[in-house]
């Protein structure tokens, strides 16, 4: 393969990199100058706005009416291992990567007025996150997908562990164990494809993901496989027995840890399945479908349940993404019900099929902007109460009134009111469910049932009643203008994608008929 | 002697002038520690910096174009090459322990002589081609070091230290000797090339293999052979620690590639399942007891048993990928070792030593540069992208899978997974806990912590430059 230049995906990953890197290492001999914090955060936002405007050129210079691989760049980096450095986005990526550049910019811009300690090492941790999480959304090639996936606990672990709240050491100790072990086996299958496409003595072997995609693995094999790559995946999305990590990662993560872990990270496990599971292992994805598909539907209603009874405002938040995420999982593995239904695949009943991965795609990236909004808007009833506990808080709607407007059009979105993006995921979902068997539907709506009772729920009793403690007259103040700013245009970019969710649509829709299409060898 | 081999053997010579002329210097120190001692003595560790670092800047530059032996002994490019990582990584050594020797008055002649005799021990060892010069030179590199450590003798520790590796290291030793005397007693040849020729009676093969292999793996720290690794590493002083922990470990794999490869070359089944329980039993024990250690130095210890397992599974495939594996492994795990041994010279050259856990309680606080290179170190140690022990462990399993190994690549890495726990327990205590002792001012220099920072940038990115 030639060598494809190094453009703009590589300054993507490497560029907020390498800015938090010298931050971090100026930090010390310069303090004079960063102890000016404002001249840290305006570098720190400069950065992130370069990120976003580049990745929304991505979006606008992106051509979707292929599924191939774009923005391909490609050094050959250990030819004699067939590892490479090989970026490039298709559909699915990019939107991915334009949800990490807009939620990293509502990070940072959410510290913008808060007091943290040590700030230039949370904002260089979070810098190099945001590379690495670009890298991860950008790779093609295996071994670099695992690297940059690995690397990215680095700094998520020292975020829960040194800015979260008072149980933070556990919570961060137990996201990294609980990742790190997932993770050993997704390395094993990686590198177990690895030798078998060595095995292959290609001309030149190049261990792409869309290479591992075309390789012929037996049935044992594929079984193996499929537990080893579903187990890492299984972690990160979290699926129902494998969850416990996330509601304590997320209540005792700073606000601005939080919004990534729930908005980008989750998609991680999502992305994953999405390039390693389905095309690759796709008999043993049909015969083991029902046990997801189970499992998602337990998590749905039980994870529902426990929400209901949270007193924890972040919790009820975390648990709610759980149950959120059972749907993706839902989704995605649906279709392999689905397919029994037809005698052959054409192109006719193509698109009855890629409703159901269709969804859960829109549902993460929903998901990621709906749950985005709402740890920023917990984050700003902490800095105003310093309290998590829902008792704490009562009638704040008197005093924060722009605030409570914002926040009920996010909790709706959480819900899945129709007009906002969360329904177009949901119903989606639900709709391929349906077409598989009537009570895989049946359990899955039952979300929209569990999730209006814990929404509404929580926001009357933060929101509406009596004013509780005089004090809080004080302490209450409504929303800043960057506040302000971000609700807004999360609220406004939730409501247009929920109105007219075909421009998220247009650009998904050859990658994910490609992917039905390879895994259905047509 | 050819001039060919004179050319060749330079390194050893150099260090062997130098030595000579270090024992003459040291024969006008006396132990009053006047002002001409300080300077002998400072004159002795220049002699055995500028020695090592030539014998070092010579063996990059050399090009051995064809295979020579003589003497005993043999010189190709790939001894070329891991005599200038011996020699750099001891220069790097002495470099680091320069200020814990001073503090700790182990500032002396006897000292660099030793190193020095030890270092050259293992450069004979990387080249040894027969039995004889394998161990002399086992030896010439092991007893500097027992004296090594028993020169600290105001320390209970290091006494009981120096008597135990003594002792095991004699007894193993020894079961070597035997096993090797078995060798040539069947077959009246002592070159390792010539043994699977001319050794035709499988049984003292196999009986001189389990010899062989115990007395090696006495020096790497494999189970059941690991009881001296922890009291030797908590009891030496640490610049000793940092000589033991990198370099021996990289000349005793060069020399058990040439016994399993080449002498037991026909016995491969036998010796990969040695191989295959030791090293796995070696990882899970490894790092399941390092978790529980509050001793630094100890946990390190037990660290290096782990690293050391898995190196060894690099030799269960052919030749040229078994042999690169191993040595890479051993190479990047050395160099890791080398900078937490450094980074723990550096700190413990004033009066609190660094060595307990708590001692690093709330490192981030008052020294975040030095958090953040532990850190790295640490997750290196452990194989997590994208630092030098991910590239290492990925070489290891890739040649595993090779042969089809899939349930002890398997095993391999759940148990390295273990080794997590103590990282993280290492980078708690450094990042989250709080500092209760009071604020201490520590100050590295500006040649020290560059030397670190290069240490620290190599594993960084030592992935880059894996394809050579």
């Amino acid at each position: 393969m030639m060598w494809h230049s190094l453009s703009i995906l590589s300054c993507l990953v490497w560029f907020p990199i390498i800015v938090g890197v010298v931050l971090l290492l100026i930090s010390r001999q310069s303090n004079f100058i960063l102890s000016k914090t404002s001249l840290l955060k305006s570098i720190v936002m400069i950065c992130s706005s370069c990120c976003f405007l580049l990745s929304c050129w991505l979006i606008y210079s992106f051509d979707t009416s292929t599924w191939k691989y774009q923005f391909i760049e490609y050094i050959p980096w250990l030819p004699k291992l067939g590892i490479h450095y090989a970026l490039g986005i298709d559909g699915l990526a990019l939107s991915f990567i334009a949800l990490t550049c807009l939620m990293f910019f509502v990070v940072y811009l959410s510290a913008w007025r808060e007091n943290i300690n040590n700030s230039v090492a949370y904002y260089s941790a979070f810098l190099i996150m945001q590379g690495l999480l670009c890298g991860i959304f950008a790779s093609l090639d295996a071994i670099l997908f695992y690297v940059f996936y690995e690397a990215m606990l680095i700094p998520m672990f020292l975020i829960i562990g040194l800015w979260g709240g008072e149980r933070r050491i556990y919570a961060a100790l137990k996201f990294f164990i609980f990742t790190a072990v997932g993770s050993i086996t997704l390395l094993i299958a990686l590198i177990y494809l690895l030798c078998k496409l060595n095995q292959l003595e290609l001309v030149e072997p190049i261990f792409t993901i869309s290479n591992f995609q075309s390789l012929l693995l037996t049935c044992t094999e594929q079984k193996w496989l499929f537990w080893g790559i579903l187990l890492a995946f299984a972690v990160k999305l979290p699926m129902l027995p494998v969850h416990t990590w996330l509601p304590d990662a997320h209540t005792e993560a700073p606000t601005g840890g939080s919004i990534i872990l729930a908005a980008i990270i989750l998609k991680i496990g999502g992305y994953g399945m999405l390039r390693f599971l389905l095309p690759v292992v796709p008999a043993a994805c049909m015969s083991f479908a029902w046990i997801i598909i189970l499992l998602s539907i337990l998590a749905v209603i039980y994870i529902g349940f426990i929400t209901i009874m949270q007193q924890d405002l972040k919790r009820l938040v975390a648990y709610s993404s759980i149950a959120h995420m059972g749907l993706v999982t839902l989704g995605l593995f649906v279709i392999f019900i689905e397919a029994q239904n037809y005698t052959f695949i054409n192109k006719f009943n193509i698109q009855q099929l890629t409703t159901g991965i269709e969804g859960a795609i829109i549902q993460m990236l929903a998901h990621g902007l709906i749950v985005g909004a709402l740890f920023f808007c917990v984050g700003i009833l902490y800095t105003r109460v310093h309290s998590r506990m829902i008792s704490d808080y009562q009638g704040i709607a008197v005093y924060m009134p722009n605030f409570a407007a914002l926040f009920l059009l996010i909790s709706l979105a959480n819900i899945g009111l129709p007009g906002t993006v969360g329904f177009v995921g949901e119903f989606l979902v639900i709709l391929a469910a349906m077409q598989a068997r009537f009570y895989y539907a049946l359990g899955a709506v039952v979300i929209l049932v569990l999730s209006v009772a814990y929404t509404l729920w929580n926001y009357k009793q933060i929101m509406f009643g009596q004013v509780m403690h005089e004090r809080n007259a004080v302490t209450l103040y409504d929303l800043t203008w960057e506040e302000k700013f971000i609700l807004l245009c999360l609220g406004v970019i939730i409501v247009i994608l929920g109105f007219w969710p075909a421009s998220i649509l247009h650009v998904l829709r050859n990658s994910v008929e490609h992917l039905v299409f390879g895994i259905y060898g047509f | 002697m050819t001039k060919q081999v004179l050319m060749v053997m330079i390194p050893e010579l150099t260090l062997l002038a130098i030595l000579c002329l270090m024992v003459f210097c040291d024969a006008f120190t006396s132990k009053q520690n006047t002002r001409i001692d300080t300077k002998l003595h400072w004159i002795n560790y220049i002699l055995a910096f500028v020695g090592l670092a030539f014998s070092g800047y010579y063996s990059t530059l050399l090009q051995v174009d064809q295979t020579i032996t003589a003497l005993g002994l043999l010189f190709n490019q790939t001894t070329a090459e891991l005599k200038a990582v011996i020699c750099v990584i001891s220069v790097v050594v002495l470099f680091y322990s320069k200020h814990y020797l001073q503090s700790r008055k182990l500032f002396q002649g006897v000292y660099f002589i030793l190193f020095v005799f030890s270092v050259l021990g293992m450069l004979l060892l990387t080249s040894s081609n027969n039995f004889l010069t394998m161990y002399l030179s086992i030896e010439l590199c092991s007893l500097p070091i027992y004296a090594l450590i028993a020169l600290y003798y105001r320390s209970y520790a290091a006494l009981e230290a120096a008597l135990k590796y003594f002792l095991m290291g004699a007894v193993a030793s020894a079961l070597l000797l035997y096993g090797v005397s078995l060798l040539y007693g069947a077959s009246g040849n002592i070159t390792f090339e010539a043994i699977p020729v001319a050794l035709v009676n499988i049984i003292i093969l196999k009986l001189s293999l389990v010899f062989v292999l115990a007395g090696l793996f006495f020096k790497l720290g494999l189970v059941p052979f690991h009881m001296w690794l922890p009291d030797v590493y908590m009891g030496a002083p640490t610049s000793v620690v940092a000589l033991i922990a990198t370099i021996p470990k990289i000349a005793i794999a060069i020399v058990l590639c040439r016994f399993l490869f080449g002498v037991y070359h026909n016995l491969f089944l036998d010796w990969q399942n040695i191989i295959t329980i030791l090293a796995l039993i070696s990882i899970g024990f490894g790092n399941l007891i390092a978790i529980v250690q509050n001793d630094l130095k100890r946990m390190l210890a037990y660290s290096t048993i782990a690293n050391i397992g898995f190196a060894v599974l690099g030799f269960l495939s052919n030749q040229d990928a078994g042999t690169y594996a191993v040595m890479f492994y051993i190479i990047a795990y050395a160099l890791m070792y080398l900078g937490i041994f450094g980074l723990l010279l550096l700190l413990s050259k004033n009066d609190c030593a660094f060595e307990e856990l708590a001692d690093f309680n709330g490192l981030w606080n008052y020294q975040p540069l030095i958090a953040i290179i532990l850190l790295i170190f640490f997750f290196a140690l452990v194989g997590v992208p994208p630092f030098a022990g991910f590239w290492a462990k990925f070489l290891v399993l890739r040649n595993l899978f090779n042969e089809g190994l899939i349930w002890p690549a398997g095993l391999a890495a759940a148990f390295s997974v273990l080794g997590v726990f103590y990282c993280l327990r290492l980078v708690k205590t450094i990042f989250f806990n709080i500092d209760s002792q009071s604020n201490l001012q520590l100050k590295i220099s500006f040649s020290d912590s560059l030397v670190l920072t290069i240490n620290t940038c190599i594993i960084m990115f030592l992935g880059l430059i894996l394809g050579f």
